[in-house]
């Protein structure tokens, strides 16, 4: 559908990131101008919502190849964007590098979505691939909003 | 990035290597002081210090965002937007 606008661009997925968040960026705007004048809490509400579209945006740029990506299309309110950061008990282990990794490691299994038991290589890979579009999603939102600010 | 390993066993020891110098190359800090290869668990401290920090920077986004969509008039600014993106 979008191949004439892909060809040649070498990152399609960061195109079809920004399209995808443009688009529930316009619905979410139709939403908002059927209601009545902006209350401060809507406003609230509306954060959330576009931090929701952003999310969703990078899971469907990202493709359902990924845990991460995988564990935000199957639920967006159940991944872990918006629980409070769970606090857990540290496993010693002797070994002070393996301590020091092994709970890193742990602490980077609750930050990335779908990711609770998964083994470190594959940790290390999808933090690569979250990392790479998540600063992507920033780099569009600032672009948004700068251009809104003009 | 793209390039997926067959899902049987687990990821061997150089791949693990591999991964770990290039989250290294990616985290804003250990690029600046150009370390050399820093230990693993820095690393992953770290990488868990970015991504919270990337992930409240797109909330403050979203405020932000959502303050300056509730301001503006419903369809001029779209076109403009989509076309300086897709530039």
């Amino acid at each position: 559908m979008h191949r004439e606008a892909l060809a040649g661009n070498p990152n399609p997925s960061r195109h079809l990131q920004a399209l995808h968040f443009l688009g529930a960026l316009a619905r979410i705007n139709k939403l908002r101008a059927r209601k009545s004048p902006p209350s401060r809490r809507a406003t609230a509400l509306g954060g959330r919502r576009i931090t929701r579209a952003a999310y969703a945006a990078m899971a469907v740029a990202a493709g359902p190849r990924r845990a991460w990506s995988r564990a935000i299309l199957l639920g967006l309110r159940r991944n872990s964007i918006a629980k409070p950061f769970l606090i857990k008990k540290r496993i010693l282990k002797p070994h002070r590098e393996l301590r020091d990794v092994g709970s890193r490691a742990e602490e980077l299994r609750r930050l990335l979505p779908g990711a609770r038991r998964m083994e470190f290589g594959s940790l290390l890979d999808e933090t690569l691939n979250y990392i790479h579009h998540l600063t992507a999603q920033v780099g569009i939102m600032q672009k948004i909003a700068d251009s809104l600010c003009k | 990035m793209s390039s997926r390993r067959t899902t049987g066993g687990r990821i061997s020891e150089d791949e693990i290597n591999e991964l770990i110098s290039k989250l290294q190359s990616l985290l804003p800090e250990s690029r600046r002081r150009n370390m050399g290869r820093a230990s693993a668990g820095k690393l992953l401290k770290e990488t868990c210090s970015y991504i919270k920090s990337l992930k409240r920077e797109v909330e403050d986004l979203s405020e932000r965002l959502a303050a300056l969509m509730s301001t503006m008039e419903t369809d001029s600014p779209q076109a403009e937007i989509i076309r300086s993106l897709l530039r």
